[in-house]
């Protein structure tokens, strides 16, 4: 009874959760844009969370500007990293949703204006919603796996 | 005491027994992660320091908490309406009542059971959702960093009083009212007539989770917590007030 309940719960969970996630991108929402003043060998840390694989990171620095940038993800490893002298577009496949650390180093002798946002395009967030739905079939295994034991094994 | 105490723990399981059956829970739980899931946005917190951005910056509670408490500001109102109306007023419609009240059971006794149990199912159902979201978007901070972390009893906090509301002023209407779907259409629609209404007039701060937002956050200047402070009073009185006036009514007044 409490495993076939479970399941049931765990089959709603997931279909919900799948469906939000497939909806998600429909619901228009505003890019995040941070900007900062950087002194001269300064450092500055923009701690995100990010859903979806493909994004966009936009930095836009004064000409002359003497600085690198890079992505960590939460393990710790490096998912880009490029020297920045100018206005940057770069387009980023992420592995997997969860924090990410943008790192932007200000290597030269002046004190810079930098806006940063990371946009996320309009695409659905596939790997989620396919653990969405693996979460769906494990609900589906525990209800019938309920339903069967309660009818045959009389549990 | 300790008699009491098993009494009123064996009544606030049976009363949830009956509004937690079958597809009910299931599909509460369904719209709450539907709703969660569609408005969650992507969030950046910037610092110039490394230690800062990795500790201090671990706002996926906050931001999760706040997305399913504002975006289902609606459907809390119709459920807590439907539950108070079912739990009390159709027993008064249909009879069950007077068997209860029958029971060497104190009238006060049933009324706390109830009213708990429609609290502990609202409760429960946005926690559930909340951890269930919370795990899956973050699955590599694991259960010791995410759901052991301090920032549950902020989250606690922070539906504990946005649900209080809503409820008090169901349960008023609920023991008022001695017809099932009059109570729970008067509940609903003035609630909904505080959601619309209130944007333009001083209660914004109490129907809206604006200031009680404050209450995820670990840092927050002097303002948010005065603004903090006095939302949480006036949520926490009116509904201490309100239920305080139904205990009454249905100890005094409520005939069977």
């Amino acid at each position: 009874m409490i495993i076939g309940r479970a399941g049931l719960v765990l089959i709603f969970l997931g279909i919900s959760t799948a469906l939000g996630l497939v909806l998600n991108p429909t619901i228009p929402k505003m890019p995040r844009t941070d900007r900062t003043t950087m002194n001269p060998g300064e450092t500055v840390y923009t701690k995100m969370f990010l859903m979806g694989s493909d994004h966009v990171i936009r930095i836009l620095v004064p000409d002359g500007f003497n600085g690198s940038f890079a992505l960590l993800n939460a393990n710790g490893d490096m998912e880009v990293r490029k020297d920045l002298s100018g206005p940057v577009i770069e387009h980023m496949n992420l592995k997997r949703r969860g924090w990410y650390i943008l790192v932007i180093n200000n290597f030269s002798n002046e004190t810079a204006e930098v806006t940063h946002e990371i946009a996320k395009t309009n695409n659905p967030d596939w790997s989620a919603i396919f653990e969405a739905l693996i979460m769906t079939c494990i609900g589906l295994f525990l209800f019938l796996y309920g339903k069967v034991s309660k009818r045959f094994l009389g549990r | 005491m300790m008699r009491l105490h098993k009494v009123l723990l064996e009544e606030i399981i049976w009363e949830l027994s009956s509004i937690t059956r079958c597809p009910i829970l299931e599909i509460v739980l369904g719209f709450f992660t539907f709703i969660a899931m569609l408005n969650f946005s992507e969030f950046s917190e910037i610092s110039s320091c490394y230690m800062d951005a990795l500790l201090r910056g671990y706002s996926l509670h906050e931001h999760l908490a706040f997305i399913i408490i504002v975006n289902s500001e609606i459907i809390l109102f119709l459920i807590t309406s439907l539950l108070s109306a079912t739990l009390f007023t159709r027993g008064l419609e249909f009879g069950y009542l007077r068997d209860e009240l029958s029971l060497p059971v104190t009238r006060g006794l049933i009324f706390l059971a109830k009213s708990t149990a429609v609290f502990l199912f609202l409760f429960l159902s946005i926690m559930i959702v909340f951890l269930s979201c919370l795990l899956f978007l973050d699955p590599i901070g694991g259960i010791s960093y995410v759901v052991l972390s301090h920032r549950m009893l902020q989250v606690i906090a922070f539906v504990t009083t946005e649900i209080m509301l809503p409820l008090s002023i169901s349960l008023l209407f609920s023991v008022l009212s001695r017809s099932y779907l009059p109570s729970m259409l008067s509940s609903f629609l003035f609630l909904m007539g505080l959601y619309f209404l209130s944007p333009h007039t001083p209660l914004f701060q109490v129907v809206f989770p604006i200031a009680t937002r404050t209450l995820l956050r670990d840092f927050f200047s002097k303002e948010d917590l005065v603004s903090l402070v006095s939302s949480i009073a006036v949520k926490w009185g009116l509904s201490l007030i309100l239920i305080v006036v139904s205990y009454y009514y249905f100890e005094k007044r409520v005939e069977a």
